[in-house]
């Protein structure tokens, strides 16, 4: 792609980091149009985003985005001066723009090419148009024979005012100058080249008349030529050189007039200043009226103005080195404590605990504001959604009321990244499946029009992010028909499985309770993705359903990926942290209670039959020579979606915050491992991956071909 | 050095003509809007302000007014896109001296601060 200049890659991220700003403020007011119909106040802002958009475009060489922000402006702003009413079809084509704009977006950002063209979207855009100025032509029309009304060549007749003035100036010392003069043909603003160098003369002199007058220029009434008539007390070359100033400007003419030139005895010339009239105070207050209106808007949009941008990798940089310091202080308390038994009440021990004191409270104090900046309020995810589920809903003809709900609470930034996906899943799958059709809602004396929720909001530790319908809910039988039809579960398995776990299986891979794959959710990627994916970020997510009431999807996410709040436990002499968020309770069993079905051992609690998985086994780990099995196991019961193991270690150590480090790439993917940490005394500690192990477990008993997954006792 | 402020609400143009104007021997601040603008002009005292228009809080127009009350010196340049002639008269009537178009060219944005800043 042609790129102007020296287009750095940092450049370019600006430039991309920016567009998205943009391209939101215009979805988000697009979608205020369509709502709430006509409004100068959104209207002015997708205005001035598309405005900016097309100037960095333009910048960065993007030739085709700055095209199109162009179309689109030229619409916005018949759009703002309420020339062109806004309709479907508007609606419509600004957000076909913004899907075109989007793709230019990510041609940029992948520097490749797409097969995404401007004519057909400009073709649109200028129907529209067209369809404003039909309405507008004898306006123009008239503007358009306007221009200056003098014949070529010589001097135009004088009114006999301005002849007055030419006299009364004359009668001062002053000498009349005419001026001959035209704009570069290449000029890209001629109508502001001309008022500067009318605005030239009037400082050279007093202008008797100008063609065009100001006025007219104003209008952008321009003919070939730029013609003045002023009197001036300056000689000739000074005027020249004051005049020559104005850039893309040719002088072809400046002559001192003859006195008899035009002198025709008039009326005093007083009422010649109505030709500069526009120099009038008055003539400049309707442009004051919407500066003032600014100005209220600036008290309510002054607060983001002290903001830097910072990468997010510089954000984790900190975290991590954070995370370093914290170590190295429980190592220095150590050596304190050492210090303390080995010379008591000496000076030296004091002076370190207390700056050992001092630098716990400052390391903590760091983490916490490193923290803050990385926390973002969701709103910069949520308000992509409401343009999406109008298009479901539209496709899927079905009306839908979208209540976004808590968009201010804050998330991790790496968070709200990763979280987008699998809730524009979930929503897809509300006004797809969820919400029932019109016709079936009325029937169940429901109103026509569904509700889908979206909500945010804080509970403990964790962020709980709700997409719930009103719609039909899901039937526990529908689900146990189609998952055996489509051979996921046995019929017997199906009967004998409860409730609530039925529900689970939507969870599975292939599987969808729609009678027919709609065109919109149901392709290839189902549920289980989205699993998976809020898995990745140590979340959950759980279904809520009640039959003909409707069904929430509640995902349940740490407040972070960089620290989390874990369960720590040791085999042999290592440490392993574990998610709290998974960790369902802690239990110790006698070696008896332990039973084997089909080669997998298990225990019983409060009637649910819980596979066991062994650490040590499931690492391959090695005890030392005459160990002695202990009568008592650790058993730490994980679940995750609904499905339960209990891991056996040999020590429980306690709960903490660990700092998360990725295993880096020459380790790789461990299975059941998601990364590692360091803990205060400076050892290295892993964390489990416990979706993985219970994964495990699960293919286990599958091939096995144990019934466990029932639950059967 | 001579010192110009730049004003534009999109950190990338501020961004590439920071870099331009830098690297021929200026000394540069920026401002986001022209509410910005104002406070800067009154601390910084640039001897050349650039002056976008279209800009959310406070316009160019309306800030290369304030600047003039401020200043009656002051010297603007406005950064417009094409198609704003308009609002470039106006700001000319505001008192901005000249006005350079967005794309800008490197060239045309240098010639024009030359002949106002030398």
């Amino acid at each position: 792609m042609g790129f102007d200049f020296d287009m750095t890659a940092e450049d370019i991220k600006v430039f991309l980091d920016e567009a998205d700003e943009q391209l939101q403020v215009m979805e988000a007011g697009v979608l205020r149009l369509e709502k709430e119909g006509e409004s100068p106040e959104h209207l002015q802002e997708i205005f001035r985003a598309a405005h900016t958009l097309k100037g960095s475009s333009a910048t960065l060489g993007h030739r085709k985005m700055a095209e199109v922000t162009h179309a689109m402006e030229n619409v916005l702003d018949k759009l703002r001066k309420g020339k062109l009413a806004v309709s479907t079809a508007v609606v419509d084509t600004l957000f076909a723009c913004l899907d075109v704009l989007m793709s230019f977006k990510e041609e940029i950002a992948t520097g490749e090419e797409g097969d995404v063209t401007t004519e057909g979207i400009i073709s649109r855009l200028g129907a529209i148009d067209q369809a404003a100025t039909g309405a507008t032509a004898p306006v123009s029309a008239a503007a358009a024979q306007g221009g200056s009304p003098v014949a070529p060549g010589g001097m135009p007749p004088l009114s006999p005012a301005e002849e007055g003035h030419l006299r009364a100036g004359q009668g001062r010392g002053l000498t009349p100058v005419w001026l001959l003069a035209a704009v570069d043909k290449n000029a890209s603003m001629p109508a502001v080249r001309t008022f500067q160098l009318l605005l030239a003369v009037g400082d050279a002199g007093e202008a008797v008349r100008s063609w065009p007058t100001l006025q007219e220029v104003e209008e952008d009434k321009l003919g070939e030529e730029i013609k003045a008539l002023f009197l001036t007390g300056q000689r000739l070359d000074a005027v020249r050189t004051a005049l020559a100033g104005v850039p893309e400007i040719q002088i072809i003419e400046l002559t001192a007039l003859a006195s008899e030139t035009g002198a025709r005895p008039a009326p005093a010339a007083q009422a010649a200043a109505a030709v500069m009239a526009y120099q009038a105070p008055e003539v400049l207050t309707p442009a004051a009226a919407p500066a003032q209106e600014k100005s209220a808007a600036a008290v309510k949009g002054g607060k983001n103005a002290r903001t830097v941008r910072v990468d997010v990798d510089v954000m984790d940089n900190l975290m991590s080195l954070v995370g370093e310091l914290v170590i190295d202080r429980t190592r220095l308390l150590q050596v304190l404590t050492r210090l303390e038994t080995e010379r008591e009440g000496d000076d030296m021990a004091q002076v370190m605990s207390g700056a050992l004191a001092h630098i716990g409270r400052m390391t903590s104090d760091l983490q916490d504001e490193i923290q803050r900046a990385r926390m973002l309020p969701v709103d910069n995810l949520f308000r992509k959604f409401p343009r999406m589920v109008r298009d479901v809903a539209q496709k899927a003809v079905k009306e839908i009321e979208f209540v976004i709900l808590g968009e201010e609470t804050e998330l991790d930034r790496s968070v709200i990244e990763e979280i987008g996906d699998p809730l524009m899943h979930l929503l897809r799958n509300s006004v797809d499946h969820g919400v029932e059709p019109a016709g079936d809602r009325l029937r169940a004396g429901k109103p026509a029009k569904g509700t889908v929720t979206l909500e945010a909001f804080h509970e403990e530790n964790y962020i709980i992010i709700s997409v719930r319908d009103d719609g039909r809910g899901m039937d526990p039988q529908r689900i146990r028909t189609s998952a055996v039809r489509k051979g996921l579960i046995t019929e017997d398995a199906a009967r004998r499985m409860p409730d609530h776990e039925v529900i689970n299986l939507v969870w599975a891979p292939g599987f969808s309770t729609a009678e027919q794959v709609s065109d919109i959710s149901g392709r290839g990627v189902g549920l289980d993705v989205v699993q998976k994916n809020i898995e990745k970020l140590n979340g959950s997510v759980e279904i809520r359903t009640e039959v003909g009431k409707g069904t929430e999807f509640r995902v349940k996410l740490p407040l972070t990926l960089a620290i989390i709040r874990s369960l720590q436990v040791q085999v042999l002499d290592t440490t392993y942290c574990m998610p709290l968020s998974s960790v369902v309770e802690t239990d110790r069993i006698p070696v008896s209670a332990i039973q084997t079905v089909r080669q997998r051992e298990v225990i019983v609690k409060r009637g649910e039959v819980i596979p066991i998985l062994r650490l040590i086994e499931a690492f391959e780990l090695e005890r030392p020579e005459g160990y002695v099995e202990p009568d008592e196991y650790f058993v730490v019961i994980v679940s995750v979606m609904g499905k339960q193991i209990g891991i056996v270690v040999d020590t429980l150590i306690g709960e903490g915050d660990v700092v998360i480090k990725p295993l880096g790439t020459f380790i790789g993917d461990v299975p059941g491992i998601s990364g590692a940490t360091i803990m205060g005394d400076g050892d290295v500690a892993i964390i489990l991956d416990i979706s993985s192990l219970i994964n495990t477990v699960k293919a286990e008993l599958n091939r096995t071909g144990s019934e466990l997954n029932s639950g059967r006792r | 050095m001579p010192k110009i402020l730049l004003v534009d609400d999109a950190a990338f143009m501020r961004m590439r003509c920071a870099k331009l104007l830098t690297e021929n021997g200026y000394e540069v601040a920026e401002a986001e809007n022209g509410q910005e603008a104002i406070q800067k002009y009154q601390s910084y005292r640039p001897d050349l302000v650039l002056m976008d228009i279209t800009m959310p809080v406070m316009d160019g127009i309306a800030s290369t007014r304030e600047i003039k009350t401020l200043d009656p010196n002051a010297r603007i340049v406005m950064v417009s896109a094409l198609g704003q002639q308009t609002m470039v008269i106006e700001a000319i009537k505001a008192g901005a001296k000249d006005f350079v178009v967005k794309p800008f060219e490197p060239d045309k944005i240098l010639a024009t601060v030359r002949k106002i800043v030398g």
